[in-house]
């Protein structure tokens, strides 16, 4: 049993890591459109600062909290992903209010 | 053949069956059946004057990239920590929270892009130079 569920795990985690690497790649060969996200609108010709400040906030959440959450200990009775530092969330909420406040005002 | 060699071999075939569904899921995004292509673009604007049709997908969205990593990045974790405890891990309430302020900002953007887009059609009526009343849609 423990053999067929840990073979079913494996199997699992593979398709995920392939699915990831997929998509990664065809964002990387342009297969998946990915241009334009730090403008407002296509035919602008600068970025817009609040964009550039809700990209660098979110992947510094994803890091972080990813860092607590693969340090976590999973061997007690009720299992649980770490709690979200409350840093990262307030990092997150200000980007993003930034980044809806600038689609506002700009009216787009 | 006993309960504990049926549950054995249910298991086994269940595996089976999931794996080689997940398989073809990859398979079909691997050859284009399933295209990915427009994944985080956001709908094309209206063909402009003098072009022949709209581009088939505008520019990439930020809030669709954000909402894609973060469900990536939760899924992946607790995937991995799921199998590490080798049970079904719970979630925390901000970790949902986390995910609900990626997914709530994607929906007030796209709430926002298609009421800019869709702008209500005022009626106008106008008298030609005969007199007769026209309605015109502006």
């Amino acid at each position: 049993m423990t053999t067929i569920a840990s073979l079913f795990a494996a199997g699992l985690l593979i398709w995920f890591a392939l699915l990831t690497v997929l998509i990664v790649m065809r964002v990387l060969n342009g297969d998946i459109f990915a241009a334009g996200m730090l403008l407002q609108n296509e035919s602008d010709s600068g970025v817009a600062p609040e964009r550039v400040l809700a990209m660098a906030s979110f992947p510094a959440v994803i890091i972080g909290y990813a860092m607590v959450a693969l340090h976590a200990d999973v061997s007690t009775a009720h299992p649980s992903l770490p709690d979200v530092p409350e840093t990262l969330i307030n990092l997150l909420t200000g980007g993003n209010a930034v980044y809806l406040a600038g689609k506002i005002a700009r009216g787009n | 053949m006993n309960a504990q060699l049926i549950s054995l071999i249910s298991l086994a075939i269940f595996a089976i069956i999931v794996l080689l569904f997940a398989l073809m899921v990859l398979w079909k995004i691997y050859n284009d059946e399933i295209s990915l292509r427009g994944l985080l673009a956001e709908p094309a604007d209206a063909p402009t004057e003098g072009a022949r049709r709209a581009p088939l997908y505008g520019k990439a969205s930020l809030s669709r990239f954000q909402f894609l990593i973060f469900t990536f990045v939760i899924a992946g974790l607790y995937l991995l920590l799921s199998i590490e405890a080798g049970t079904f891990v719970d979630i925390p309430n901000n970790v949902l929270g986390l995910l609900g302020i990626s997914g709530g900002s994607f929906l007030v953007s796209k709430g926002m892009s298609g009421s800019q887009k869709k702008k209500p059609d005022v009626e106008i009526t106008e008298e030609d130079e005969s007199g007769t009343k026209v309605t015109v849609k502006k």
